[in-house]
């Protein structure tokens, strides 16, 4: 009897240490921070658990061990460690105590995700494509045909980046309209348009922003960067107006667009004045110009510190190592503080200036994060520039906040207590 | 009179300044419609066109006007007022079709369009300008068929040819678009260039190429060369190089070019790595043009083709994967015909760059391809003696050294590798080489402290290449040194290995490692038993030698090297995948320090073939 009891007993510490969970910490320590998302998002599709530890060392994850989990971590040069039951019982206890603003929140699945690109080149690179590519998220590419057929219900997630929804194809004009893909692209909305039963290009870019408006209404969620961010809320303004100069759509523009806007219609901005003429690079004065931007060397943006507790979904997408980042350029570099509308909530700011960086709101049931400029490391990305190397840029708190965004679909919901 | 003169003054005077009062009216409308405030130039510009309706520049502003406020049925009836007047001017009707368009309703656009061809003159001009207002509208297909009917009426088909063929390589219609561009080409054959690069322009784009082939395969059946030329570029962007071959002959043959345009070919094929059709090439212009004058040109391209050739065909032979490895027998004949086109050029070219480097290549492939190591030191001798200022005698001295090294003639060695570090005009990354070989030579020799000077020199500049090495080396004197018998075995061992004796050099090592006490050097000399069991293809005892380092563990620092080995061999040696990777896994997880973790990483992602995942 009493080897028996010796024999129990010594195997309690082994039970105790044994490895059951997978600590992948996201504060300065970690080697790879964008490739950690992969990591979790990967368990998630296996049907494993994920924890996300709001602000706990830098928003960690927290999975169940497993042999496959970790040599995924150890190939993809992702830094873990590995917990016994009793040290991440300690850490979940750190976490969700009152004394800290913390808090757990369960992933549940692997959201599906749908990312917005045309089909034909394009000169530029598109940030987030780059971001779920070198984490090895799986992602589907949808353009105008897909939403208007209606399949966006497919999805759980949708980003749209560079896209201008107004029909002026970028407002590019008057640097690119003689370069070959200017031309190419126009031909290709043309015959897209025209193949969807419209006879303007800015009247299908219309349609598919409210079909994607509703797909938000409906549950969905939308994640946009740079110009797709402003245009998206202009062509959905100008829904009963003609924003478009003739070398756009073969018409001149309606004299009284401004007027005609209906600002009841956005999701995010209001009272912004347009910019008509087709010569500017520029589409309204939601955007920030580059002048108001001044040195790069000043340019940093701060993201707000929420309530892990009572705030978790803005505290989810603002999770990162740092809390002040440097700031990058866009066709939309950020958004003017007054034209947001009062019910956004406003994630991150350039302090001490009416510059807004990145912002989030519910429309129905489902939620909207803009987030201006184009690429978070190549602080001027210029058309024709070379894809950004992630592989140089594994801890770009950047980068983060855009894939933060890809494993908040996959939070559990939880009633919202403020 | 005076009265008469009086009035006549008032008169000219009230003309002249209700005109320049007129003037300044236009140039306020202007003003207007150029800050896009029409509402407030369209009363002027009304007021000035009723006043002058036979101006035209009112006329066409006003009419823009109308237009820019979408108020189209006041720009119908203007222009139709005006067609009144001027009902022969098909502007007025090119305009007017466009103002339709833009309210909506394209039939009435197009029927105002057709009638007003039906019924003016058949001009090529007409044809144009209408076709013009429907491309400014984008009605592409309209446009094409004025224009393809301004060509039936042309008495110069090229007159409509660029713009047809633009537009059906805008709309995709790349078989016409190709159909006009030869068209044009058949009629002026000093059109080559701009036609080429007008079809390169769309050929890229998807099924542009496979529709239009047919169509210059057509007309190349011409006697127009031109055709040819174009065809031979349209099988390249296909990839169907021997059918380009074919044509590139042809052209040759015709325009009597002796191999030019062959030898252009085969360059093209050299530098996009096509070898064997490249190698074809070069023969034929050798072959057939034996007295061109760019025969010598095309036989140095031939030999680097064969040598390129014979590197790609025997790369799988030679096991790189391993740290040391036997050179295999490779076909004599073979090399024996590239070392012969060598040998041709160094007598076209003597004393010359082109020469030397030939030289040099038939001597490194004597050394290390033929193992004939006297013949090799006469190639490389032949460089240093005759042309020692060449670029590649510090090549030739280094391999020279290597040779001794083989031949076990250390002090010949040092004595070239001297040669190169006291010369000034060689490359620093030369000099460095040869300071670290130096280095070898002396530790070879048992001479620890000579090893040690030249070490030093090597470590006052980390950033060269050869740093790391003289830092391992460096490292193993200074923990070893205490011990210098064994540390004596070690470097014989250590140059037994690098003149490919195995055998030799693994029974060294053993007795090095016999001695557990010298933990730095015994550990080295077992992690180098095992790799002289690999290099003599003893797998499976290299494997079990290996395993017992990585079992050792903390015990032997090589351990990480030797589980990132044993994985290379389950890759490589041994085909077992599942193996393989489980070895890289245990590396990863075991040394997360380790210098081979990158390549471990590379090895699993390969392996397991992991990819992006994008669904689409």
């Amino acid at each position: 009897m009493l080897k028996k009891i010796l024999l129990i007993l010594s195997l309690i510490p082994i039970y105790a240490y044994s490895q059951a969970k997978i600590l992948i910490y996201m504060d300065l320590k970690q080697t790879d921070h964008l490739r950690a998302y992969g990591i979790t998002f990967h368990a998630l599709e296996r049907g494993e658990k994920a924890d996300w530890l709001l602000n706990y060392r830098g928003g960690s994850f927290m999975l169940d061990y497993t042999n496959q989990s970790a040599n995924e971590c150890r190939v993809e040069g992702v830094a873990f460690d590995e917990l016994s039951t009793s040290q991440a019982s300690e850490i979940y206890s750190t976490v969700q105590s009152d004394d800290n603003n913390m808090s757990v929140v369960r992933l549940e699945k692997a959201p599906k995700i749908a990312v917005y690109v045309p089909p034909s080149f394009h000169p530029w690179d598109d940030a987030v494509t780059l971001a779920l590519d070198y984490a090895k998220i799986p992602y589907t590419k949808i353009w105008n045909d897909e939403i208007l057929r209606g399949d966006l219900s497919k999805y759980d997630w949708l980003h749209l980046h560079h896209e201008d929804f107004t029909g002026q194809y970028g407002k590019f004009y008057a640097s690119f309209s003689n370069a070959q893909w200017y031309i190419d692209n126009q031909l290709q909305y043309e015959a897209d348009a025209k193949k969807n039963g419209f006879k303007k290009v800015s009247d299908m870019m219309k349609a598919v922003a409210q079909d994607i408006k509703n797909y938000v209404g409906n549950g969905g969620f939308l994640f946009a960067m740079c110009s797709a961010t402003d245009t998206f809320d202009i062509a959905l303004a100008a829904e009963h107006t003609d924003i478009c100069a003739s070398m756009f759509d073969g018409d001149p523009a309606d004299p009284d667009a401004q007027q005609k806007l209906d600002f009841s219609n956005t999701l995010a901005f209001t009272n912004f004045k347009l910019e008509m003429n087709p010569y500017v690079y520029s589409f309204s004065n939601i955007n920030i110009q580059p002048s108001e931007v001044g040195s790069p060397d000043n340019d940093y943006f701060t993201l707000f510190d929420f309530s892990a507790k009572y705030d978790p979904v803005p505290c989810m997408l603002t999770q990162d190592h740092v809390n002040v980042i440097h700031g990058f350029m866009g066709q939309t570099t950020g958004f003017h503080k007054e034209v947001i509308k009062k019910s956004v909530i406003i994630l991150a700011e350039r302090q001490g200036t009416d510059q807004v960086k990145y912002i989030h709101g519910n429309y129905g049931r489902g939620t909207f994060t803009f987030y201006g400029g184009h690429d978070p490391e190549a602080y001027q990305h210029l058309v024709g520039d070379p894809p950004t190397d992630l592989s140089l840029h594994k801890n770009s708190p950047g980068y983060r906040l855009i894939l933060n965004n890809v494993l908040f679909p996959a939070a559990k919901k939880k009633e919202q207590k403020t | 009179m005076l009265k008469k003169i009086f009035a006549a003054i008032v008169f000219i005077s009230s003309f002249a300044l209700a005109q320049i009062d007129q003037s300044n009216q236009y140039m306020l409308a202007q003003s207007y419609v150029q800050a896009a405030m029409y509402e407030k130039a369209k009363p002027i510009l009304e007021n000035l066109y009723h006043n002058q309706p036979g101006n035209y520049e009112y006329f066409r502003s006003l009419n823009e006007v109308y237009t820019q406020l979408k108020d189209y049925d006041a720009s119908i009836a203007l222009i139709e007022d005006k067609l009144k007047t001027s009902s022969q001017d098909i502007n007025l009707y090119g305009m007017l079709g466009s103002t339709y368009y833009l309210k909506g309703n394209d039939k009435k656009a197009f029927e105002v369009w057709d009638n007003a061809l039906a019924a003016l003159p058949q001009t090529e001009v007409n044809y144009r300008v209408i076709a013009n207002y429907a491309i400014e509208r984008r009605t592409f297909d309209k446009a094409i068929q004025y224009l393809k009917k301004g060509q039936d009426i042309s008495s110069n088909p090229i007159y409509f040819a660029y713009d047809l063929a633009n537009l059906y390589s805008l709309t995709m219609q790349f078989k016409d678009a190709t159909e006009e561009y030869c068209m044009i080409l058949s009629q002026n054959p000093n059109q080559l260039n701009i036609v080429e690069s007008k079809i390169m322009g769309y050929i890229a784009k998807p099924g542009a190429l496979q529709t239009s082939l047919p169509v210059v395969e057509k007309y190349s059946n011409s006697e127009n060369i031109n055709f040819k030329f174009l065809l031979a570029r349209f099988y390249i962007e296909e990839k169907s190089y021997d059918k380009a071959f074919d044509i590139y002959e042809k052209i040759d043959a015709v325009q009597n070019d002796q191999g030019a345009q062959l030898l252009g070919f085969a360059q093209f094929l050299f530098g996009d790595k096509i070898f064997k059709t490249a190698s074809d090439v070069y023969n034929e212009i050798i072959n057939k043009y034996p007295n061109s004058p760019y025969t010598p040109t095309a036989k140095l391209g031939l030999a680097k083709t064969l040598e390129a050739l014979f590197e790609e065909e025997n790369a799988a032979k030679i096991p790189t994967w391993k740290p040391y490895y036997e050179t295999p027998k490779f076909n004599s004949e073979q090399i024996d015909k590239i070392i012969s086109a060598y040998l041709e050029i160094t007598k076209i070219y003597p004393h010359s760059e082109v020469a030397n480097e030939a030289l040099l290549r038939i001597g490194e492939l004597k050394l290390s391809k033929q193992g004939k190591i006297s013949e090799a030191e006469g190639y490389f001798n032949n460089i240093i003696t005759d042309s020692p200022l060449s670029q590649y005698a510090a090549d030739a001295y280094l391999d020279l050294a290597k040779a001794s090294i083989l031949n076990n003639n250390l002090d010949k060695a040092a004595s070239y590798y001297l040669k190169i570090t006291t010369t000034g005009r060689y490359p620093d990354d030369k000099k460095n080489i040869a300071t670290y070989r130096l280095a070898r030579i002396y530790f070879y020799k048992g001479d620890f402290e000579k090893t040690k000077e030249y070490l030093k020199d090597m470590l006052d500049n980390l950033g060269n290449n050869s740093a790391n090495d003289a830092l391992e080396l460096s490292l193993l004197l200074n923990t070893s040194q205490n011990d210098s018998s064994n540390l004596a075995v070690f470097a014989s061992a250590e140059l037994l290995s690098e003149q490919n004796k195995f055998n030799e050099a693994y029974d060294k090592f053993k007795i090095v490692t016999s001695d557990p006490n010298k933990l730095m050097l015994q550990n080295l000399a077992s992690l180098r038993e095992a790799e002289m069991e690999l290099a003599e293809n003893n797998i499976d005892s290299s494997i079990a030698h290996f395993q017992k380092i990585v079992n050792d563990n903390d015990k032997n620092i090589y351990a990480d090297k030797a589980l990132y080995l044993l994985g290379q061999i389950y890759e490589y040696g041994k085909n077992d995948k599942e193996n393989a990777v489980a070895s890289y896994e245990n590396l990863l997880a075991k040394f997360p320090n380790s210098l081979y973790l990158d390549q471990a990483r590379a090895e699993i992602i390969k392996l397991k073939d992991i990819k992006t995942n994008r669904i689409d």
